[in-house]
């Protein structure tokens, strides 16, 4: 019977190795543990973050837009070739990539160092997904972009808004990195106009997916943080399909993938206009 | 209470009273440390059908609710073939904070065999604003609260003995719990251990183990806890 048992767990990990050796994109070795768990991904990006202070971006005009994609799964940039391109454009501070910036093949990583300079510029934001952890992904993303859990701000005169991007990489965002938001929340919100949260986990279930979220204890501690603090927007990723939701003041946006080839790519222009939050979806 | 005293009185029906009081001790990676719950649960059952309800008090934790969460349910008792089911509908409330809700409707069907209790349901989940937080918000209340449709629930428990041996110890792998339901790809392990000190009062302990990123594919430790309970079969 003991070597029944045995034999069973033998098979079970040949067949997640062979699986894991046959697809380039999926690191299966994950569904068993994963290296790089959240809070010590979060404690590196502090300790990043001590050396290489907040971005401020200054903008002319108390107006402007923003782009965020999500899902843009490197294999080819096409997509991002155009988003990037219309992010250079005026009235245009900045654009995000939510998560998920590569397929987790790791030639990803390679394919977006050869243009790193041009895809990372001081109005670049990146956030990590899931995906970008494979195959020892931690580390290249660490070396490409340092921190995974930050904030940034766009200042117009004395209007200031607060961006924070957020690692759910694991399918929560971790002790560390929630004591992190909760005091940045705390000591920062009162000072800034909009508050404006990235993330790549998508929270809701609008419609039925096998596409995993955050456990419905965190999100209830989430919607809390959220709704006290009157963040006014969360955007998010990894569903691949676009919902809009609005709950206790909040806007949860989930963005369609960006990824080339998929037909329903589209990214977030969000528009700061007359003191009001306005967000479109445009293809690229 | 007429109606009350005669299920409860009335010897024809065969009626099986129960009743559990459990505490919760635990860590999970947004309890902010140990967190502590109590809960209360009820339950009568004829041999058609029975009814069930509970409610459960934060003692320790983040969001200071003591009345956080409550349930009542309903289910027939029928057989197909030689296998029994049981087959009902639940309403599951919980506070989130003192301003944020979530409430369950679900349906559910289980079964119980020799060695195995197995189960599966279907959940619809809304988040809202409390009553009066809601009426203090100039949004309509439809325009302020999110649904999700179609949730499934399944548990899966392997029992070691019989289940009428003095001990027992069982092992469950489930995505709900008595008052929180996590989505179909969040699971959850358990394993417990029943020892009955006579015969109305049986003990109980179960330890929890919550996973994160199961279906991200970047599985991680979230929480664990235990629990310990008393059932009393009056």
């Amino acid at each position: 019977m003991e070597n029944i048992r045995e034999t069973r767990i033998v098979y079970f990990l040949i067949i997640i190795l062979t699986c894991n050796s046959c697809m380039d994109d999926a690191d299966l070795t994950g569904f068993l543990y994963s290296a790089d768990p959240v809070n010590e991904r979060v404690e590196q990006s502090l300790k990043w973050n001590e050396n290489h202070p907040a971005k401020d971006l200054i903008v002319n005009s108390t107006d402007y837009s923003l782009l965020i994609a999500g899902d843009s799964e490197i294999g080819s940039t096409a997509n991002l070739d155009t988003l990037i391109a219309r992010a250079k454009k005026p009235g245009v501070a900045g654009y995000v990539v939510v998560g998920d910036i590569t397929s987790g093949d790791p030639k990803g990583y390679d394919i977006l160092e050869h243009d790193l300079d041009e895809k990372n510029p001081d109005h670049a934001f990146y956030i990590l997904g899931n995906h970008d952890l494979f195959f020892d992904g931690w580390e290249k993303y660490y070396n490409y972009f340092g921190s995974s859990t930050y904030a940034f701000t766009v200042k117009a005169g004395d209007t200031s808004d607060l961006y924070i991007c957020l690692d759910s990489g694991n399918g929560t965002i971790g002790s560390r990195q929630l004591k992190w938001l909760s005091d940045l929340l705390a000591k920062e919100r009162k000072n800034h106009r909009f508050c404006i949260i990235f993330n790549h986990v998508n929270f809701f279930r609008e419609h039925h997916t096998f596409s995993a979220n955050p456990l419905v204890d965190e999100l209830h501690v989430l919607m809390d943080l959220f709704y006290k603090n009157s963040v006014d927007m969360v955007i998010m990723g990894h569903d691949h399909r676009r919902s809009e939701e609005y709950f206790a003041n909040t806007h949860y946006i989930t963005l369609d993938a960006f990824f080339d080839g998929y037909k329903e790519a589209s990214y977030l222009r969000l528009e700061i206009k007359n003191g009001k939050l306005i967000f479109g979806f445009e293809r690229p | 209470m007429l109606c009350l005293a005669f299920i409860l009185l009335n010897p024809a029906l065969e009626a099986q009273i129960s009743v559990g009081g459990n505490i919760d001790f635990g860590k999970t990676q947004v309890s902010e440390g140990f967190y502590s719950q109590f809960s209360n649960t009820g339950s009568f059952e004829d041999q058609k059908w029975g009814v069930k309800a509970g409610y459960q008090l934060g003692l320790v934790q983040p969001q200071d609710i003591i009345f956080n969460s409550c349930y009542g349910n309903i289910y027939r008792k029928f057989r197909i073939g030689n296998f029994p089911f049981d087959l009902g509908a639940e309403y599951l409330w919980t506070a989130i904070s003192h301003d944020l809700r979530e409430t369950n409707w679900i349906v559910f069907a289980g079964t119980t065999l020799n060695h195995w209790d197995l189960g599966l349901g279907t959940t619809a989940r809304t988040y809202r604003l409390s009553h009066k937080a809601a009426s203090q918000s100039y949004l309509a209340d439809s325009e302020n609260r999110i649904t999700e449709k179609w949730n499934m629930m399944y548990h899966a428990t392997y029992v070691l003995k019989p289940y009428e041996n003095r001990w027992n110890l069982s092992g469950t792998f489930t995505n709900y719990d008595t008052f929180i339901i996590q989505q179909e790809n969040n699971p959850m392990f358990n394993l417990r251990f029943d020892y009955k000190i006579s015969a109305p009062i049986s003990l109980y302990s179960e330890l929890w183990y919550k996973p994160a990123g199961l279906m991200v594919i970047r599985v991680t430790y979230y929480g664990m806890f235990i629990r310990l309970g008393v059932l009393w079969k009056i």
